[in-house]
């Protein structure tokens, strides 16, 4: 084998390996329990990731950086509250679900701005945002959830297209999307680089606070539209709503072989990242594991996949 | 009580596809200075891991003080007298030399609180002891490159090293540190110390050094005393073939002038400078640490904001306030630090070549592995840079492989006007000379080259005329015809001023 | 001789004392569940084995344990299996909402479910309705309008009178102001928009209108959080010294206000009312920390759940309008209460 066909198998090997894990995974409950390998449950594991691999679709731009979004989860929620504020004043779920959007695109460019312009660090500037945010959609709301959106808007929440949940095709939808942008256009390209080394990228020419502001506009943007299925599905828009849900993205973006130093990342990793901790969460649910234990079982497969990863990156320098 | 303080017996190691060490020996008597040679990938740094048990051997064993190891740990080394001084500096840097030189074995005083006036009465008891004029009570950030070496050096002492092992210790150094530097070095051995004295100069190795091991492909290929060897064969153990004594540049430069600047000053940095470079032309920047040189570079390619100054490239004016404006106007640069500021270590050669010419990559936005590989080719080529290492991580490319990605990335540019920083620092002596050849190559084929170099040989080697800067300023600008290498020195250490 | 004698005489105190320590203080609690048992009409037995589903909202608060034991008991003593599940915690409403999914492609007989808020189940019994499985609320209850608008069909709800604790708890504060002639007050909430705070919350504001001496000077949310209450209640001594009443929602959050007030030694000052007489509560009213408590049967809300799940899938009818006894526990009457549940 020719040393450079060699080499790109060793690449793929870091996508390969989440897939490996999520199919031994899937094997092992398809023993536990024979509910898993249902259509009906599949279809329910497809759903329940859809808003985890939307946020951490966009958290994967940010995380090659070398950055990383905590405010992710508020986002989701002023989007929310926004787009169920706009429906209940009579606006079209349409316009509502583009101001949302907007929402999630305004967040983004004040957490970019903020990272970029000012220097800041992002760990600390997207901490402070994410109370700043999420204190807004508190006090929009006055605490109190909104309640009761058109049918229309629901749809994108619970409908299906023949069987399938809607939230599941867009959710991939948008990975899709996402993938060939970050493999094929300038801002994947730059990301990358300058989380790989960001003065080399400068030295290049490139405009480094650009890209780097642009990230977080993008992670804001999927943390908005993983608002619209939260808010869809549970028919309400609660500003408590996202909480933590930055903690669970950032697990699958690490799982999906992405380095939180950043200059190396693969949405195709997270998303099969987002895909194996939704199998986990459904299998455990399956099996009536106490919630206690879930969070125990959850924070272990993580470390392993972590440390797996360190050695296999070990091994291969 | 045999003769040597420190052996390694037929040392083996392999990793995944590569075999590092393949019967190593290394074998340094009390006392003595011993120079360690090798290309980059002959296995010296390998064979120094093992030694000090940051890597463990598949065969051999090491002999320290007559007692046999199969294998060491760092702890086990420490305590038996080895010490390493790296090439990048590990002192902390707020702290002041006492602290430093004590660190981690602090003097306690009552209550286990630091005791700070024993930390500075030991460090000046040191410091007396080998001579070394330095102030324990300043912070090691303080000191130069040259006097903070010297500083881990005593640290090491302090800890009764018995053999010191050093790698490339006078890069980075004036004159005057380094003549320091050998100065203590000549001490040491009469107090019995021995120092493995890794480097690629190998002006030093016959200055210092008492014998010689030369690795090559994992193994020994040879163990000889210094006064009984010379320069080119030493270089041809190195390299396992001849290598032809290099001629200086003999194409002449073109009339048409490339890149002219004038009055550029920034700050304390860069005062009043005024050159240019023509077509075809190699200019050479000397000067000692700190003169300017490469913050001038990085005026030019507006890494760093100029005061005042003009900057012209093919006779038309350009603002240049980013790289960006330096890059669309024709000038191309390789830092100083590669690894650092040059190279995306994690990113492959073809993405590194490319990433300065996005408007030939993306078409309508979007590019592909196809059409990258296809531009980064080309370049590769040029610079005889394998194909083999295109798909490869920067990182693990070896210094001369770094350094012609790097070149190509400003081929494939078409820059006219290519800013080299210290372009073979750390590369072995083969490397070194293909990359002097490409810089030939490059001027025959019209650029116009501005190159930063510690290393007068090297420039004299390859420059045209030369620049020496003093201080932020060009103190001669003289045409590289009959200059000889002391003369270099002493225009740039400030002798011979106004002539 | 000897030995038999010592041994009849032990046994005859042990006889004696169980005797007089039952007949010491009367249980309230035994009354109370023979008294819900009855109303609940006959119960049948099962006909085949049936796996009933129960979805509480955490098992990290002893009221909710309780809530599982009561449904463990329930069906041990009718002869079926429960399941019972809880939320990841207590505002994940998403979470719950995913535990009910699956919980129906789990293919349970019956499901019996506490909603974290009004409206996030809704999705998941839809689908339990559509796929024939009757669902029992229990202790918290689905939005009507909502819950029909989207066809989920509920086939009970068994609740306490939330209102009716919060009424409660506050009367209590009241009466004992009435002797000092009234005084500042607060009240510490729940979760906003959670049903059972929201009506605990109007339950005691409408006590303590009441009464003209009352003043409500702040109503703040603690989330049922023990962290936050501490936090609010040093803010709220720290603002209006002079206060003399605290009605919380929970006792967890009210054992918090009792820590924050000794913290400052303010604890005598001011009379800490409660709700669920968890343990915890219980301990501290023997200790003459706590004031009083609002006891609502966790025990019973399980034990009645599954107990109406049984007779659902049973076609056996379900009463309509039957509440979860209530009742205030303060430190004079504790003895009656050492074993409610």
């Amino acid at each position: 084998m020719t040393n450079s066909k060699k080499i790109r198998l060793l690449r793929l090997g870091q996508s390969v390996g989440v897939l490996i894990g999520l199919l031994v995974l899937a094997v092992i409950l398809s023993i536990l329990t024979p509910l898993f390998l249902t259509i009906d449950n599949l279809l329910n594991v497809a759903l329940q990731s859809a808003t985890y691999i939307l946020v951490a679709t966009g958290m994967t731009f940010v995380v090659v950086t070398g950055g990383i979004d905590l405010s992710v989860g508020s986002i989701a929620a002023l989007a929310g509250v926004v787009m169920a504020l706009a429906m209940k004043a009579g606006v079209n779920p349409g316009i509502s679900v583009f101001l949302g959007l907007i929402v999630g695109i305004v967040c983004g460019l004040l957490n970019g701005l903020l990272v970029a312009k000012a220097n800041l660090p992002p760990f600390i500037v997207t901490l402070a945002t994410m109370s700043v945010i999420r204190g807004l959609a508190l006090i929009l709301t006055g605490g109190i959830p909104i309640y009761g959106f058109p049918a229309a808007f629901r749809w994108l929440g619970t409908g299906r297209v023949g069987v399938i949940p809607v939230a599941a095709l867009i959710s991939l939808l948008i990975a899709a999307l996402g993938g060939l942008i970050f493999k094929k256009t300038r801002i994947g390209h730059y990301a990358t680089a300058i989380g790989d080394n960001e003065e080399a990228t400068r030295l290049c020419g490139i405009n480094v606070s650009k890209y780097k502001a642009l990230v977080y506009v993008i992670s804001g943007l999927t943390a908005a539209m993983a608002a619209v299925i939260i808010t869809g599905r549970l028919n309400t828009a609660e500003p408590l709503a996202g909480y933590m849900i930055e903690m669970d993205a950032v697990a699958a973006v690490v799982m999906g072989g992405t380095s939180l130093a950043g200059g190396k990342g693969s949405i195709l990793g997270t998303t099969l990242g987002a895909l194996l901790m939704g199998v986990m969460r459904n299998g455990l649910n399956l099996m009536s594991v106490q919630s206690n234990y879930q969070q125990l079982a959850m924070g272990a497969i993580i470390l392993i996949a972590v440390l797996l990863d360190k050695i296999r990156g070990k091994s291969r320098a | 009580m045999s003769d040597y303080i420190l052996e390694a017996v037929e040392i083996s190691k392999s990793f995944p596809g590569v075999q590092a060490l393949d019967g190593a020996c290394l074998r340094i008597r009390t006392g003595e200075v011993h120079a360690l040679l090798g290309e980059n990938g002959a296995g010296k740094s390998t064979l120094i891991k093992i030694l000090f048990g940051v890597y463990q051997g598949d065969s051999g064993k090491l002999i320290v003080k007559d007692r046999e190891f199969g294998a060491m740990m760092p702890k086990l080394a420490y305590e038996l007298g080895m010490a390493m001084i790296p090439q990048e500096r590990t002192l902390v840097g707020h702290m002041t030399v006492g602290e430093n030189l004590v660190l981690g074995r602090e003097p306690r005083g009552r209550w286990g609180a630091l005791d700070r006036n024993a930390i500075f009465r030991m460090a000046d008891d040191c410091l007396q002891k080998y001579e070394i004029d330095l102030d324990s009570r300043v912070t090691a950030n303080s000191l130069g490159a040259g006097a903070q070496q010297l500083v881990e050096l005593v640290r090491a002492l302090m800890c009764n090293a018995r053999v010191i092992f050093m790698d490339e210790p006078t890069s980075g150094l004036t004159e005057g540190e380094t003549q320091i530097l050998f100065g203590i070095i000549e001490r040491l051995k009469k107090q019995g110390v021995a120092i493995v004295y890794i480097t690629h100069r190998l002006e030093e190795v016959f200055r210092l050094t008492d014998r010689v091991t030369v690795l090559r492909d994992g193994k020994t290929v040879a163990n000889l005393n210094t006064s009984e060897t010379t320069s080119a064969e030493l270089v041809q153990l190195m390299a396992g073939k001849a290598v032809s004594e290099e001629k200086a540049c003999s194409v002449p430069p073109g009339e048409e002038v490339l890149l002219r600047v004038t009055g550029l000053n920034r700050g304390s940095k860069v005062k009043d400078i005024s050159l240019t470079v023509r077509k075809g032309e190699i200019v050479g920047l000397a000067g000692l640490l700190g003169s300017g040189r490469s913050e001038l570079l990085k005026c030019i390619f507006g890494s760093d904001q100029i005061d005042s100054g003009k900057i012209e490239v093919r006779g038309k004016e350009y603002l240049i306030r980013s790289p960006k404006n330096a890059i669309a106007a024709g000038i191309g640069f390789l830092p100083e630090n590669r690894r650092r500021e040059g190279l995306c270590l994690k990113m492959t050669a073809t993405d590194n070549i490319v990433l300065a010419i996005p408007e030939k990559v993306f078409q309508y936005g979007v590019t592909n592995k196809k059409r990258r590989t296809k531009i980064a080719g080309n370049s590769a080529r040029d610079v005889d840079f394998s194909p083999n290492y295109m798909d490869v991580e920067c990182g693990t490319l070896s210094g001369g492989n770094q350094q012609k990605a790097l070149l190509a990335r400003w081929l494939s540019r078409n820059s006219d006007v290519l800013m080299l920083d210290e372009p073979t620092n750390g590369i072995d002596v083969n490397t070194k000379s293909e990359i002097h050849n490409l810089i030939r190559q490059l001027a025959a084929k019209g650029k116009g080259i501005l190159i930063v170099s510690s290393d007068f040989p090297e420039l004299l080697g390859l420059c045209h005329h030369i620049i020496v800067l003093r201080d932020g300023r060009i103190t001669m600008d003289i045409s590289n015809s009959e200059l000889t290498e002391s003369e270099l020195l002493g225009y740039a250490a400030g002798q011979h001023m106004g002539a | 001789m000897t030995k038999r004698v010592v041994f009849i005489v032990c046994l005859l105190s042990l006889v004696i004392a169980s005797v007089y320590g039952a007949a010491a203080a009367p249980s309230a609690f035994k009354k109370a569940q023979a008294d819900i048992i009855g109303k609940m009409g006959e119960i049948p037995k099962p006909s085949r084995a049936y796996r009933i589903g129960a979805l509480e909202i955490t098992l990290a608060n002893p009221f909710w344990v309780t809530m599982k034991d009561g449904y463990v008991a329930a069906a041990k003593d009718f002869g079926f299996k429960v399941d019972v599940l809880a939320a990841p915690s207590e505002s994940d409403t998403a979470g719950q909402l995913n535990f009910l999914e699956t919980m129906v492609d789990k293919k349970y007989d019956a499901l019996c479910v506490s909603p974290i808020t009004p409206f996030n189940l809704i999705p998941g019994v839809e689908k339990a309705t559509r796929k024939n499985v009757p669902v029992i609320c229990v202790g918290t209850w689905l939005d009507e309008e909502a819950a029909k608008e989207a066809g989920a069909k509920v086939a009970a709800l068994y609740s306490s009178d939330f209102e009716g604790q919060g009424y409660l708890g506050a009367k209590y504060i009241v009466d004992q102001l009435k002797k000092v002639g009234g005084g500042k007050v607060a009240i510490i909430e729940g979760l906003p928009g959670a049903s059972q705070g929201e009506a605990r919350k109007a339950g005691a504001l409408k006590a303590f209108k009441e009464s003209s001496a009352i003043k409500v000077v702040s109503t703040q949310p603690g989330n049922w959080d023990r962290n936050t209450a501490l936090n609010i209640t040093t803010n709220l001594i720290q603002a209006h010294p002079d206060l003399k009443g605290i009605f919380c929602a929970n006792d967890t959050m009210a054992l918090a206000a009792v820590e924050a007030l000794k913290a400052v030694g303010k604890k005598a000052q001011v009379i800490v009312v409660g709700v669920d007489y968890i343990p915890e509560a219980n301990a501290s009213m023997k200790a003459k920390e706590l004031d009083a408590s609002v006891a609502q049967s966790p025990y019973l809300f399980g034990y009645v759940g599954a107990v109406a799940a049984l007779k659902s899938l049973e076609n056996s009818p379900l009463p309509k309008g039957i509440s979860i006894p209530i009742a205030l526990v303060s430190q004079s009457n504790l003895d009656q209460y050492n074993d409610w549940k």
